[in-house]
């Protein structure tokens, strides 16, 4: 029986992000590696893709409450005397 | 403590009218409430709004919560529903049905014609991708930070919703699920979309700046 294999970088673009996921079965992660190690353009894609996750997980910083705090503590004040009022 | 029981610490701290509590709870999530609802509402100062709004509903319900789930996946779905509301209330944008068309569409994440169509390397790059700086250094990890902020914010609503709560939230598919009333296979096709879609957007970005030099 002959391997799996992935012989169109058009269907390995589709499944980087299952790739990615750790959701492709043992079979098609390697069908998968084998094109990236003879592909440098699916190579680039992966990165490209990697870079945008590791991007996107440091978007969630703690914001600076600015100018916004005034608002948000009147809002937290009132709601904390209504409660304390019951 | 677990998360669990810090969770429910910050609850009790609330209840008793911690100031602290309220102000390291927003500091921790303001930013993420005022994507979501930017992804429902479409403009910033209605997204400001539904925050402040949400923020008024999660005091209000604060009894009820149980710890069931996360006290941020709770707090994310208090947002989903006051920017739904919005929504509906506003009769902004675009019918709530239209979203779920416009992003259930099948199809390739990349242009067809970035590839081969036919002879020897029929489905092979033609075009090939053009590399994205490294974010190691903090000078490059700034600028793709900027960038993916405009590429996110620019997704259809439900593919940034995914987006935003998995990849820079870090909630698991089936919290994403969970708050946005999505199924798990719904949800892994949008953010595999939404992904694409925020890479190409910086991939154009990178490419024409190449072409420029």
């Amino acid at each position: 029986m002959s391997e799996k294999s992935f012989d169109q970088c058009q269907e390995v673009v589709e499944l980087v992000n299952e790739y990615l996921g750790h959701s492709l079965t043992a079979e098609d992660r390697a069908a998968f590696e084998a094109h990236l190690a003879t592909c440098p353009p699916c190579t680039t894609y992966l990165t490209q893709m990697k870079t945008v996750l590791d991007v996107a997980s440091s978007l969630d910083t703690d914001s600076p409450l600015g100018d916004v705090e005034p608002q948000l503590m009147a809002l937290f004040q009132h709601w904390r005397e209504k409660n304390s009022s019951h | 403590m677990t998360g669990h029981e810090a969770d429910l610490e910050t609850v009790a701290a609330l209840l008793r009218g911690e100031h602290s509590a309220f102000t390291g709870l927003v500091r921790a999530h303001q930013s993420a409430f005022l994507r979501l609802a930017h992804a429902w509402v479409r403009d910033r100062a209605d997204a400001a709004e539904v925050v402040q709004q949400a923020w008024v509903s999660a005091l209000e319900s604060l009894a009820t919560f149980e710890g069931r789930s996360s006290l941020r996946t709770w707090l994310f779905g208090i947002v989903i529903n006051v920017a739904r509301s919005h929504v509906r209330a506003h009769k902004r944008t675009v019918p709530l049905s239209a979203p779920v068309a416009e992003e259930a569409i099948d199809g390739p994440t990349v242009e067809p014609e970035r590839f081969f169509q036919d002879g020897e390397w029929v489905g092979h790059w033609a075009d090939w991708p053009t590399p994205f700086p490294s974010p190691d250094s903090g000078l490059e990890r700034g600028r793709l930070r900027a960038l993916l902020e405009v590429a996110i914010s620019a997704l259809p609503p439900l593919q940034q919703q995914v987006m935003v709560l998995c990849d820079v939230e870090g909630l698991s598919g089936e919290e994403a699920c969970n708050i946005l009333g999505i199924s798990g296979t719904h949800q892994r096709v949008l953010l595999h979309r939404a992904r694409a879609r925020a890479r190409a957007l910086l991939e154009k970005n990178f490419s024409d700046e190449a072409k420029t030099q």
